[in-house]
C-alpha cells in the first residue's frame, strides 16, 4: 500500500513537472518549446528503460533504498538541472546565425532529462520488483499523473511557477519516504519527509525565479526607464504581467492611421508569459480623449453599421469593447479565455478602465471564442476579432505550430451563422511581407462563404460580400452577411482615403486603385484577392510560396506559413537573411527533432550487448515515438516506410504509447488523432517481423503492402510469393489504421494452412483462414493474384466453413492486451461492437485471448 | 630557406619587377596586420554581393558607393561588446545586451542607402543602440541627432562615438517619439526601436521629400523594411521592401 503510494506520487509530481516546465519555457522563452519538453520526457523515460536492463537486478536486491534514492534524485534534480539549465545563453533567435546555439539547446536538453530519467528509473523499478502487484502499481502511476495533472493546474493559479517547482520537488522526497517505509525501514522514512521540506525551500528564490529572455515584449518594455510591474497574476493560462510606464507612455494603438494626430490616452500594458501586449486605456465615460479609437483600422466596421450590436472575441485588456463604446454600438458582449485579464480589467483596475467590463451596455463572458459562438444562440451585428498576438511574435513565426481554432474554415461559417443580416465579421491581422496572414485570410473566407450552409444567403458570390482595407502594417477583412451595398462601398472608400489606408478588395474595384498609400513592390494583397475568387483558386493556393490554403478544424494551425519547399531557396539565401522567413517556430523544432533522435538513439555497441543479452533495447523505442510525434507535428512529408528498417524494434506497445503520449499531451483535432493512430499502427505493423523466414527485403516490402485497409474503398492486392512469406505486387504506402489485424489476415490468406505470425515481440498464432478453403466474407477486397481466390471479397455473405478454430488466438499477457488493443482499433474502424467483430470478419475470430 | 633562395634568383634576374613586389607585399602586410580592416573589406564586399543578387525585393541593385566607402571606414568591431569581437565583421546581427541589437552590415548599408541623403544633411536616429548606425551617417558626413531611451545604451554609445570622434552624432537619453524639435527638420530618419506604431511627430519633424526608414520583425530577424516618405504636399506614402532576393510569390507566373 505504502509503495502504491509512493508511486503514485512519484508520477504526480513527473506530470506536474513536466506540466510546469512547459509554463516556464513559456515564460522564459516561447510556447513552442511546450513540444521539445514533451520529447524530453519520453527521451528521460526511455532511458530509464534501458538504464534498467543493466541494473535491474543488482537494484532489485535492495529495492526499497533504490527507490528512494531514485525518487530523492528526481527531488534535487528537479529544481538543480532546471536551474542549470536556464542559466544557459541559449537565444531561439539567434539560431539562424548561430550555429553554437544549437549546442546550448542540445546542453538545455540533455540537461532537463535526468529528472524523468530518475522518475522512470524509480516506477520502472517497482513494475519489475512487484510483478504481483503490476496491476496495482500500474494504476496507481496512473492514478496518480491524473491527481498530479489536475493539482499542478490547480496550484498554477494559487502560486508562482518557482514555487510550484518547490513542491513538486518535495513530492519526490516524500515518495522516497513511502517507499523506504514499504520496505520496511523504520527512522528513515521519517527522516526524509522532514527533509523534503527545507531540501526544497533550500534553493535560493533568485536561481528559480524564470526570467523571460531579454528580446520578448516584457523584457524590453522593462529597459524604459521608470517601467515597472505593477501587478502580476499567475495561472495555467499564463503569468499576466501588468505594467506601468509613466515617463514614457505605451502608446498602444495597432492599424493607427499615419495621417491623424490624436494619440492614446494614459495606457497600462497587460503581457501574457511575456509577450503578447494588450492593453488597458484610461477611461473616465469622457470619450473625447479616445477619439484615436476612429483612426484605427479596426474602426472599419462601425462606419458600415450603425450602433451595431458588438461581439468582440478575444476582448483583453478592452481596446476592442472600448472602440465599440466609443461608436456607441447598441450592446457590446466581450469574450475573453482567461479570467485573470477580465478580473484585472475590471477589480483591480476597474478605476483605471472606467470598470468597462462592469457598464451596463457590456457583458463579459470567459469562455473559449470557438466555444462561446457555438454555444450562443444570440446574433450580432457585428462580430470583431481582436489582434491577440504581438507583432514580434507573428513576424518570428513562433506561433507557427499553434492551434487557432479561431482562424478556421469552420470557424468562420460559425461566425457568420451567428450574424444578423447585413451584420459583419471583422478581422484584423498583422500584415507581414510577403503578405502571408492576411491572403490566407482571405481565402478562408471564400471557402467559408461557399460552404456557408447555414441562414446566410449562400447564393450571392463570395467576391460580393468581402472587403479587404490595408495599412502599414495591420489589414482588415470583412466578411458581411449579405452583398455590400453602394453605399457601404462609398462609406469605406471614404474611411480608406481619410485615413491614409489602401482598399484591396471590395466588390467592383478596379487594380488601379489598389496599392496606393501603403504600396508592397506589387498589389500583392488585390491580385491574391482576384485571384481567389477567380477559376483559378486552387492552381494560386498551390503555386503561392508560403502555405495559404485555409485552415480547417482538422488542421487549425493557420500560422503554419512555411512550405518546406521554401527552405532551400531560403538557405540559399542565408548571408542576406533569407532564413527570417522560416517560422522560427520550425527550425527551433528541427533541431529539436534532430537532437532527440541523435540523443535518444543508442549507439551500435550498446545495442549489439543489449542483443547479445536477449533482452529488449527499450531506450531505442522512444526514437521513433519521438520521430512520429514530432514529424506529425510538422507535417512531414514522412514514408512511413523509412522507418521500417533504421529503427528496429517498434513494437505496437510502443506506438500505441506514443498514441496515448500524443493524445494525453496535446489537444490533437479529432481527425489529426485517428492520422497519427493509423501511422502508430501502421508503423507498428511494419516494424514488426512478419515471420521469421522472411528475409529483409521481402519483409519490409510486407509491411509496405501487407497491411490491407479494412475499407471496402481501399483495394490492397496482395498476392502470395510463398509459403513462408508475403510479397505485395507492388509496394504500397500504408494507408489504414487496421493494419495489425489486417496483416494478420493477409498472412493467413498468403501461408494456408500455417498459423504463426509474428507481431511486435510476441507471436500471434493464427488458426487457419483466409482465402484458401475459406468462404469469403469479408469487409475488404483482397485479390489474389496467385492464389485461389481472386474474387473481391466483399460483402460476400457466405456463411463460413471453417471450424472454430479459425480466429486468433494469443498467447502472452502483453500480446495478449496488444492483440485486444487491435481488435478494438478494427472494431471502431468498421464502427461495429468489439465482441461481434468476427461476425464482420470471421477472419479475425472471436476475441478468444487467453 | 628554400623560398629566399628562390627570391634570391628571382631578385637578380628581374629586380624592378622584383621591388615592386616586394613593395606590395609590405603593404599588404602593413593592412595584414590590422585583422579587422581585412576583415571590414570583406565585409563590404560581401555587402555589395549580396545587394547585387537582391533585386526582387525593389532594393536598389548596386548601393551608393559613399555609404561603401562610409562601412569600410567604421570600426564596427569597437561597436560590440568585447565578447562579440571576432563575428565584429561577420553579415549578421549581435546582441548588445538589453534585449537590443546591433544590425546585420548590410541592413545597416541598405537603410542607409534608402535614406537617399543629400550631402550634409541632417539625419535623426531613434533607438541610437551601439551607435554604428549613427557613425556611418557621421562619416558620410551627415549631422546625426540621435535618441536612445535606454540609459546605459546611450551613455555607452555617446562616450564610444566621442572616443571615436564622430563629432557630428549628438547623443540624447529619452523618449524617442517627440523626435528631436530643436534639430528640425529632418532630411532623414531612422526609426531602428520598431514599434507598431509610427510616431506622428517624427512625421511632423521629417522634411517634405524626406524618408524615414524602419526595419520590421522580431530581433535579429528583420524581414522587411519600410520606407516612408513625406511627398511636397505633406502627404504619406509607405513603401515596404525586403531585403533579400526573394523567389517569385507564385511559382508559375
Amino acid at each position: 500500500m505504502l509503495l502504491l503510494l509512493a508511486v503514485s506520487l512519484l508520477s504526480a509530481a513527473v506530470i506536474a513537472y513536466e506540466i510546469l516546465l512547459t509554463q516556464l519555457f513559456a515564460i522564459t522563452l516561447w510556447h513552442h518549446f511546450a513540444y521539445m519538453v514533451i520529447s524530453l520526457a519520453l527521451l528521460g523515460y526511455g532511458a530509464s528503460g534501458t538504464f534498467l536492463v543493466f541494473v535491474r537486478q543488482r537494484r532489485l536486491a535492495r529495492f526499497g533504498a533504490s527507490f528512494a534514492a531514485l525518487a530523492v534524485s528526481f527531488g534535487l534534480a528537479a529544481i538543480g538541472c532546471y536551474a542549470l539549465a536556464w542559466r544557459l545563453p541559449f537565444n531561439p533567435l539567434e539560431v539562424i546565425w548561430d550555429w553554437r546555439q544549437q549546442f546550448y539547446l542540445a546542453a538545455m536538453y540533455l540537461l532537463l532529462a535526468p529528472p524523468f530519467f530518475a522518475a522512470g528509473s524509480a516506477i520502472g523499478l517497482s513494475l519489475a520488483a512487484r510483478p504481483a502487484q503490476i496491476n496495482a502499481i500500474y494504476r496507481s502511476d496512473l492514478t496518480g499523473a491524473g491527481t498530479g495533472a489536475l493539482g499542478i493546474v490547480l496550484a498554477m493559479f494559487a502560486l508562482p511557477p518557482e514555487d510550484c517547482l518547490r513542491i513538486v520537488a518535495a513530492i519526490g522526497f516524500v515518495a522516497a519516504a513511502f517507499a523506504l517505509a514499504s520496505d520496511g525501514w523504520q527512522r528513515a522514512p521519517l527522516a526524509l519527509a522532514v527533509i523534503a521540506v527545507p531540501a526544497a525551500l533550500a534553493w535560493p528564490a533568485t536561481w528559480l525565479k524564470p526570467m523571460p529572455s531579454p528580446y520578448k515584449g516584457l523584457s524590453l518594455a522593462l529597459t524604459v526607464p521608470e517601467t515597472r510591474v505593477i501587478a502580476e497574476r499567475n495561472g495555467p493560462l499564463g503569468r499576466l504581467s501588468v505594467i506601468e510606464s509613466p515617463s514614457v507612455p505605451l502608446r498602444h494603438a495597432p492599424g493607427l492611421s499615419l495621417a491623424t494626430k490624436l494619440a492614446p490616452p494614459e495606457q497600462l500594458g497587460v503581457f501574457t508569459d511575456g509577450d503578447g501586449l494588450s492593453v488597458m486605456t484610461r477611461f473616465t465615460g469622457d470619450f473625447k480623449p479616445l477619439g484615436y479609437l476612429d483612426q484605427q483600422i479596426t474602426a472599419l466596421p462601425f462606419h458600415l453599421l450603425d450602433r451595431p450590436a458588438t461581439l468582440v472575441l478575444g476582448a483583453g485588456g478592452g481596446a476592442e469593447v472600448l472602440q465599440a463604446l466609443y461608436h456607441r454600438a447598441s450592446r457590446t458582449d466581450a469574450v475573453e479565455l482567461n479570467r485573470q485579464i477580465g478580473d484585472l480589467a475590471n477589480r483591480e483596475f476597474g478605476e483605471f478602465t472606467g470598470h468597462i467590463y462592469g457598464r451596463p451596455e457590456v457583458s463579459l463572458h470567459v469562455a473559449e471564442a470557438r466555444g462561446f459562438v457555438a454555444g450562443s444562440r444570440r446574433r450580432w451585428d457585428l462580430i470583431q476579432l481582436a489582434l491577440l498576438d504581438s507583432y514580434a511574435a507573428s513576424a518570428a513565426g513562433v506561433l507557427a505550430l499553434s492551434e487557432s481554432p479561431i482562424y478556421t474554415i469552420e470557424a468562420l461559417q460559425a461566425y457568420l451563422d451567428h450574424l444578423n443580416p447585413d451584420g459583419l465579421v471583422a478581422i484584423t491581422r498583422w500584415l507581414g511581407n510577403p503578405p502571408r496572414d492576411t491572403v490566407k485570410l482571405f481565402a478562408t473566407a471564400i471557402a467559408a462563404l461557399e460552404a456557408d450552409v447555414g441562414t446566410s444567403p449562400s447564393e450571392i458570390d463570395p467576391g460580393e460580400r468581402l472587403a479587404l482595407l490595408h495599412g502599414w502594417n495591420t489589414a482588415t477583412l470583412l466578411v458581411k452577411n449579405g452583398r455590400f451595398t453602394r453605399d457601404e462601398i462609398a462609406n469605406l472608400r471614404s474611411f480608406a482615403a481619410e485615413r491614409q489606408f489602401d482598399v484591396a478588395w471590395y466588390p467592383g474595384m478596379g487594380g488601379d486603385e489598389a496599392n496606393h498609400y501603403n504600396r508592397l513592390a506589387k498589389p500583392t494583397l488585390y491580385d491574391a484577392a482576384v485571384a481567389l475568387l477567380g477559376p483559378g483558386r486552387a492552381a494560386f493556393l498551390a503555386d503561392y510560396r508560403f502555405n495559404i490554403w485555409p485552415a480547417t478544424d482538422d488542421r487549425p494551425f493557420f500560422f503554419r506559413f512555411f512550405g518546406w519547399s521554401l527552405l532551400p531557396q531560403l538557405a540559399a539565401l542565408r548571408g542576406q537573411g533569407g532564413l527570417v522567413f522560416v517560422d522560427t517556430g520550425y527550425l527551433v523544432i528541427v533541431l529539436a527533432l534532430l537532437q532527440a533522435v541523435i540523443a535518444s538513439h543508442p549507439d551500435p555497441g550498446a545495442a549489439r550487448l543489449v542483443a547479445a543479452r536477449r533482452t529488449k533495447a527499450c531506450g531505442a523505442e522512444s526514437a521513433p515515438r519521438g520521430v512520429l510525434f514530432l514529424a506529425d507535428r510538422f507535417r512531414l512529408p514522412v514514408r512511413r516506410d523509412c522507418f521500417h528498417s533504421p529503427i528496429q524494434p517498434v513494437s505496437r506497445s510502443s506506438a500505441c504509447r506514443s498514441l496515448r503520449d500524443a493524445r494525453g499531451l496535446s489537444r490533437l483535432g479529432r481527425a489529426r488523432q485517428r492520422d497519427l493512430e493509423t501511422r502508430c499502427y501502421s508503423l507498428a505493423a511494419g516494424g514488426g517481423h512478419p515471420g521469421r523466414h522472411c528475409h529483409r527485403q521481402s519483409r519490409r516490402r510486407l509491411c509496405n503492402g501487407a497491411t490491407s485497409p479494412l475499407r471496402p474503398s481501399h483495394r490492397t492486392p496482395v498476392v502470395g510469393e510463398d509459403r513462408r512469406c508475403c510479397r505485395p505486387s507492388r509496394p504500397f504506402g500504408v494507408r489504414h489504421g487496421s493494419a495489425i489485424s489486417a496483416r494478420a489476415q493477409s498472412c493467413l490468406r498468403l501461408v494456408p494452412g500455417s498459423s504463426t505470425v509474428g507481431l511486435g515481440h510476441q507471436r500471434l498464432r493464427v488458426g487457419r483462414g483466409g482465402c484458401d478453403g475459406q468462404p469469403a466474407r469479408d469487409a475488404c477486397r483482397v485479390h489474389h493474384r496467385a492464389g485461389s481466390c481472386s474474387q473481391p471479397l466483399h460483402g460476400d455473405a457466405a456463411p463460413a466453413r471453417a471450424g472454430p478454430a479459425r480466429g486468433v488466438s494469443v498467447q502472452g499477457g502483453r500480446a495478449a492486451r496488444e492483440g485486444l488493443c487491435a481488435h478494438r482499433h478494427v472494431a471502431r474502424e468498421l464502427g461495429t461492437d468489439p465482441r461481434q467483430l468476427h461476425r464482420r470478419l470471421p477472419v479475425l475470430g472471436a476475441p478468444n485471448f487467453r | 630557406m628554400g623560398s629566399t633562395g628562390r627570391d634570391a634568383v628571382f631578385l637578380r634576374r628581374q629586380p624592378a619587377t622584383a621591388i615592386a613586389a616586394l613593395l606590395l607585399a609590405i603593404a599588404g602586410q602593413a593592412a595584414a596586420a590590422d585583422p579587422e580592416t581585412v576583415a571590414r573589406l570583406s565585409m563590404v564586399t560581401t555587402i555589395e554581393v549580396i545587394a547585387r543578387e537582391s533585386t526582387g525585393g525593389a532594393t536598389p541593385a548596386t548601393l551608393d558607393s559613399a555609404v561603401l566607402e562610409a562601412m569600410r571606414r567604421v570600426p564596427r568591431h569597437a561597436f560590440v561588446p568585447v565578447a562579440q569581437r571576432p563575428l565584429a565583421y561577420d553579415n549578421r546581427p549581435l546582441p548588445i545586451g538589453y534585449g537590443q541589437t546591433i544590425s546585420q552590415p548590410y541592413i545597416v548599408a541598405l537603410m542607409t542607402d534608402l535614406l537617399r541623403l543629400v550631402p550634409r544633411a541632417r539625419t535623426l536616429e531613434i533607438g541610437t543602440g551601439s551607435g554604428y548606425q549613427a557613425a556611418v551617417l557621421a562619416e558620410l558626413g551627415h549631422q546625426v541627432y540621435t535618441i536612445e531611451i535606454v540609459s546605459g545604451l546611450a551613455e555607452q554609445a555617446a562616450m564610444r562615438l566621442s572616443d571615436l570622434g564622430y563629432d557630428a552624432v549628438h547623443v540624447r537619453q529619452g523618449d524617442g517619439y517627440y523626435g528631436w524639435p530643436e534639430a528640425a527638420p529632418f532630411d532623414g530618419i531612422v526609426v531602428t526601436a520598431a514599434a507598431p506604431q509610427i510616431p506622428r511627430p517624427l512625421l511632423e519633424q521629417l522634411k517634405p521629400g524626406g524618408r524615414m526608414v524602419i526595419p520590421i520583425g522580431a530581433a535579429f530577424l528583420v524581414q522587411q523594411l519600410m520606407l516612408i516618405e513625406k511627398l511636397a504636399d505633406g502627404s504619406i506614402r509607405t513603401e515596404a521592401l525586403l531585403p533579400v532576393a526573394f523567389v517569385p510569390l507564385v511559382t508559375k507566373q
